[in-house]
């Protein structure tokens, strides 16, 4: 009954990552024959039974269940969602408009009529797992960590805004923002509300060194507590006792497991000493779904894979340059031989089902004669018949660079080294460590390079375009347009959500004919489950999605 | 005598102070920085971290001050991925590599005694070839493509072993003699894969110190007396090749955790090796740092304790040193 | 004395077959190392596969088991159980538009990429590497090893304290730092495997040295008044390097060995350059479902590692006197 009949999943676009976030390894595409995401069939005819265990093997290690440590990873704020609420809920309507709110701990909330004030009410009786009834104090306390400098949370210039938050009473709380924004909700509610009762005995000086500590003295709010946990190993998660809305969680217990090597990911899973994976590649699919009581469950990730350009240096000055390189390249194949049927072409900086995508971009064709034409109407030619274009002397020779230790990206670049050749351009591969490669991108010492990134929540794309930006932000083209510049601050600036469609919609445009970065696809994600496990939601956001929906088959 | 000790421990201990210095440039000529594992959209927070962690003062300070904490104070620093001291990063690894290289040290030995004594027992005949013909492909295979191999074999193909991991999940729930079998499933994989790299090496040395011992008159003389032949391979010609065994084992504990290092990470084990890879991947300095002190130290105090092994039975050797 | 020999004979036999195979590549190899054959249809076959492909007017090829022409023109193709149908005007003009047969006698990867052309290659790139690092850590390793037979004992002290200092290191960690140091490539790793392989060399020519240097024709010559630069050259130097050349080899294959690893890792030989270790590492993902691409390399690895340890075997037997008058007891 508590279950829909099918439950599309959801891309929800607050609580993970504001700002382009780069993506060390690709987690590997996903899903089945067709575009949209596989759900998982919930069966109709069975109501969910309590109790029961799930086991679930991820790759990436749990970094900490704290998520404002320093260098919190994807799955540190997995993790951290199951754990703590947020003040609020978003809808997943993401596809038609930006996402609306509904209430978690926050029961309701009114902004006033100048946008300078945000007002929360708490509900009155939620608690924390050991009791503590969960209140204002909780959420100015937050703030102040997320804000807190010795803190040091990578995202912390997004609550910048918020002037003070003032606890009105113990169910009460007022956000003061310094300036009007369009949409205040989405950052106000970005990152999990903590137990000061308990956090507030460790000053935020030693947070950075003494990650134990905050296992050792836990309290959560979400419809999980941590019973134990053995570091690259695995997290062994018991009920709250105290979580109650909108049920409390069916299992018993969630064993969250790190297996670090595919190949023994799937092994384990096979073997059914898991109940559900994440993070498996397109070429385990047709193994699993050979087995009847095997599913596999794919969605869209939030991320995109693109070449970045160096505007900055010769050879890619000109926008036309880019064009003539941007359809030197066989995207369709490229994602073909890459993620088979499970990728996407990817044409903007704003995902594909994102409602604010722009539909009516053209997705630039793979036509190498007619780059071949624009580099001849750019001055280069082929002088010394080495099959190289020349201008001015000197060849058409770059490097192309990625990060080192993964093979999709590598291939890709491969893939791309050949297509170019083809039109007399002579890209020399180079495979960097990320770390460096990162910094080469930010100081621009570079010629073009391959590098996976996450859209940003906000949608605020001034920080990958913006002038200001270059050095500072991530605008590693070192692109600079004055045009593009007015659109953004209109874009920020925008007063209503028409406003702010139309300046992203133009923005978008700019980028498709300006091609500072050529894009290439969109990736699926992948998880797999065996099917005695009902309820998994996964999503580009949580792969716990409503984790307290999860139940198992006796 | 004790000046020969105070003397070798004194040499240990320099030669631990000399590789913390070597390590401690390498790491910081490293043109990486952890910084940029931030999602760096925001240089105020990094300059933060650059200042929390110290990386901005001058090398010699930076190296100062982690002598002096980790001298002082057992202060090994913070790692930056675990956000954790050093040494409680490196403690917590610690008895997983420990029962790793003990249970591939027994395995090791095992076998090669086994090999060495079946060999010996037929010197020139088939099994002896065997034995040497297997000692030398052991040591010309990868170990890590041994642990693929193995990881194919037995808990792909034929479903027996874990792939991996030390305990099944949720193992905290299971106590007592199911316990201890569910961990011993985990560790023979690793455990034979990492025993059998070097192994090669083992098995000579103790075939060429029986062969030798063998030919030696108080073997003839026990053969007179009547001793069994096992008797005589077993007490009197083994006793005479454990002062080389002890020597090599010593000598073969930096290979043993370079081993490990792979071995970890292939059966993801939670141990030294492990950690130490993530610290390497994520230019963990501390964590580095640390890892290699302790794994120099593991190698300084092996030989060390080798030599005095040494010593100890064979006090022929003993009047050369005094 | 006999089983040296025949040693001798099988390692150099290995060691000269992986030699030729390695030069021989770009002949012997059926095709380049890093195409990517229609990964959709042709990825992770198993070894001796055949396929039929065609080349698309775009430049894309495409690969299937079978291949039947339609009556309109063009052709279809069974890729993966499902038959695509390829127009006429989508072919490439001239011969390689038309059906032809591709082979893999050891399968492909995952990307379709032929696993016996990358192999050959691999060889060519392990044996080179290898070698080279080898020279380096030999000259290192007599020059450390003689300077400090032959220094005043505060630098010979010094110097072996400073061996020890980095035998102390697991090599694997500290060529793991090393490798992280700059960018990595080919020339990098010749400098980290042989800047890491040298101390045990050194270590055998300073003790050969100090050997040498107390028999009597040494003493003689020191008698005779030579300058002391003479007789480190020639005659200290000569008469201890037959066991440094024999421990050549055996150091060729462990630097294999350290190679396979660190390209294992992903910090050796940077894709999509193959090498032996890289492509076992390509094959991780997918063991189970391709397990040839994983496993053949490390046969490779094995066999040509074997080769060296052989011939050095064979060589210490020959080159050393003692040695010899050892096994022929």
């Amino acid at each position: 009954m508590k279950q829909a009949a099918w439950k599309r999943p959801i891309a929800a676009l607050s609580g993970g990552v504001l700002g382009f976030a780069w993506l060390l390894l690709a987690a590997c595409g996903g899903g089945s024959a067709p575009a949209a995401p596989t759900p998982v069939p919930a069966p109709a005819a069975e109501n969910p039974v309590a109790g029961g265990r799930v086991v679930v093997g991820v790759t990436a290690d749990i970094g900490s269940i704290n998520p404002y440590s320093t260098l919190s990873t994807t799955v540190t704020q997995e993790i951290a969602s199951v754990l703590f609420r947020q003040l609020l809920r978003e809808n997943p309507d993401y596809t038609d408009h930006p996402p609306t709110f509904g209430p978690d701990l926050a029961e309701s909330w009114e902004i006033s009529p100048d946008g300078l004030t945000v007002t929360f009410h708490l509900q009155k009786d939620a608690l924390w797992s050991d009791g503590t009834p969960i209140d204002a104090e909780d959420i100015r306390y937050t703030w102040q960590a997320q804000t807190n400098p010795e803190v040091a949370w990578d995202s912390s210039q997004f609550k910048r805004f918020i002037r003070d938050v003032e606890v009105v009473d113990k169910a009460t709380v007022k956000f003061h923002l310094s300036r009007r924004t369009a949409n205040p909700l989405l950052q106000i509610n970005e990152g999990q509300i903590l137990p000061r009762h308990l956090w507030s005995q460790l000053p935020f000086a030693r947070w950075h060194s003494n990650d134990d500590w905050f296992v050792e003295h836990l309290a959560t709010s979400g419809p999980y507590t941590v019973e134990s946990w053995a570091r690259q190993q695995e997290l062994v998660l018991a009920p709250n006792p105290h979580f109650r809305s909108p049920h409390p969680p069916y299992l018993d217990k969630v064993v969250i497991r790190v297996v670090p090597e595919v190949s023994s990911l799937v092994a384990e899973f096979l073997a059914d000493n898991l109940d559900v994976v994440f993070g498996i590649t397109p070429s385990d699919v047709k193994r699993i779904e050979a087995q009847p009581s095997l599913g596999v469950v794919s969605w869209l990730s939030r991320s995109f894979a693109f070449v970045a350009w160096n505007t900055r240096r010769e050879l890619f000055h000109s926008p036309a340059a880019r064009r003539a390189l941007t359809l030197a390249i066989d995207r369709e194949s490229l994602v073909e031989a890459i993620y088979g049927r499970y990728g996407k072409l990817s044409n903007s900086l704003i995902i594909s089902d994102v409602w604010a995508y722009d539909r009516s971009l053209k997705p630039w064709p793979y036509d190498p004669a007619k780059a071949r034409e624009i580099l001849a109407a750019e001055g280069f030619r082929d002088i010394d018949g080495d099959g190289i274009l020349d201008r001015g002397g000197k060849p058409f020779r770059f490097e192309l660079a990625t990060n080192s230790g993964n093979p999709q990206r590598q291939d890709a670049l491969i893939l791309i080294q050949q297509q170019l050749r083809k039109v007399g351009v002579d890209a020399q591969l180079r495979f960097v460590a990320f770390n460096p490669l990162m910094e080469q991108a930010d100081r621009g010492e570079f010629d073009a390079l391959l590098a996976r990134w996450t859209m940003p929540t906000d949608l605020d794309l001034s920080f990958a375009l913006a002038t200001e930006s270059i050095g500072r932000a991530q605008n590693i083209f070192g692109y600079s347009s004055p045009q593009m510049d007015r659109l953004l601050e209109k874009t920020r600036n925008a007063a209503t959500l028409e406003e702010f469609h139309q300046g992203l919609l133009e923005v978008q445009q700019l980028v498709h004919q300006d091609l500072p970065l050529t894009l290439l696809y969109e990736a699926h994600d992948l998880g797999a489950y065996h099917r005695r496990v009902h309820g998994l939601q996964p999503n580009a956001l949580r792969r716990f999605w409503q984790i307290e929906d999860w139940w198992r088959s006796p | 005598m004790a000046a020969y000790l105070l003397r070798r421990i004194a040499g240990a201990l320099l030669l631990v102070f000399l590789l913390v210095t070597v390590v401690f440039v390498l790491m910081h000529a490293v043109p990486g920085e952890p910084t940029a594992l931030l999602k760096n959209q925001n240089p105020e927070q990094r300059e933060r971290l650059i200042q929390l962690w110290g990386l901005d003062r001058p090398l010699y300070e930076q190296y100062g001050r982690w002598l002096r904490s980790a001298l002082l104070r057992l202060d090994w620093g913070t790692s930056f991925t675990f956000h954790r001291p050093v040494l409680r990063v490196l403690a917590d690894a610690f008895p997983a590599t420990l029962a790793l290289s003990t249970a591939a040290i027994l395995i090791h030995l095992a076998l090669a005694l086994g090999g060495a004594l079946w060999s010996v027992r037929r010197a020139g005949q088939g099994a002896d070839r065997l034995v040497q013909a297997s000692a030398l492909v052991l040591n010309s295979l990868p170990v890590f493509w041994l642990g693929l191999v193995a990881i194919l074999t037995f808990s792909g193909w034929l479903p027996w072993l874990p792939a991996g991991h030390m305990r099944s999940p949720d193992a905290a729930s299971v106590r007592g003699w199911p316990a201890v079998a569910d961990f011993l499933r985990h560790l023979v994989l690793p455990a034979t894969v990492l025993g059998l790299s070097g192994f090669g090496g083992t098995v000579r040395l103790l075939r060429a110190s029986l062969l030798e011992a063998l030919s030696q008159d108080y073997i003839r003389t026990a053969r007179a007396k009547g001793a069994s032949e096992a008797r005589v391979l077993l007490v009197h010609a083994l006793r005479n090749s454990l002062t080389p065994l002890v020597q090599v084992l010593g000598y073969t504990l930096p290979g043993l955790l370079n081993g490990s290092l792979l071995i970890e990470t292939l059966f993801s084990w939670p141990g030294v090796g492990q950690a130490l890879f993530i610290g390497i991947q994520s230019f963990d300095y501390p964590l580095v740092l640390g890892g290699t002190v302790l794994s120099g130290v593991l190698v300084v105090a092996g030989t060390l304790g080798a030599d005095l092994a040494q010593l100890a039975l064979n006090p022929r050797l003993r009047p050369a040193l005094a | 004395m006999a089983g040296g020999k025949r040693a001798l004979a099988a390692g150099a036999t290995l060691v000269g077959l992986f030699f030729a195979l390695g030069a021989l590549a770009p002949w012997l190899a059926p095709h380049p190392p890093n195409e990517q054959h229609d990964p959709l249809a042709a990825g992770d076959r198993p070894p001796a596969t055949r396929m039929t492909c065609l080349e698309l007017a775009d430049g894309r090829r495409l690969c299937g088991d079978r291949c039947e022409p339609l009556a309109l023109g063009g052709f279809r193709l069974e890729r993966q159980g499902e038959w695509r149908e390829v127009a006429a005007d989508d072919l490439a003009a001239g011969p390689s538009g038309q059906p032809h047969r591709l082979r893999f006698p050891l399968g492909t990867d995952r990307y379709a990429r032929d696993l016996y052309s990358r192999l050959l290659y691999g060889a060519r790139v392990s044996m080179t590497l290898s070698l080279v690092s080898v020279l380096l850590a030999l000259s290192l390793g007599v020059g450390v090893g003689s300077i400090a037979g032959t220094a005043r004992p505060w630098l010979d002290h010094a110097l072996m304290r400073l061996v020890d200092a980095l035998l102390a290191v697991p090599s694997l960690v500290l060529i793991l730092a090393l490798s992280a140091l700059f960018r990595p490539g080919n020339g990098l790793l010749v400098l980290v495997l042989g800047g890491t392989g040298w101390m045990e060399v050194s270590r055998l020519v300073r003790a050969e040295i100090k050997d040498v240097a107390a028999r009597d024709f040494i003493l003689a010559a020191e008698a005779a008044g030579l300058p002391s630069w003479r007789i480190v050259v020639g005659h200290l130097l000569p008469n201890s390097l037959a066991p440094v050349l024999a421990m050549g080899p055996i150091l060729v294959g462990n630097i294999i060995l350290a190679e396979s690893a660190l390209s294992f890792l992903g910090m050796g030989i940077q894709p999509p350059q193959a090498s032996w270790g890289t492509i076992i590492n390509d094959g991780r993902d997918s063991l189970p479902q391709a397990w040839w691409v994983s496993l053949l390399p490390g046969v490779a690895i094995a066999l040509a590692v074997i080769g060296w340890n052989l011939l050095g075997e064979g060589l210490k037997q020959r080159l050393d006197p003692r040695q010899r008058s050892q096994s022929s007891e």
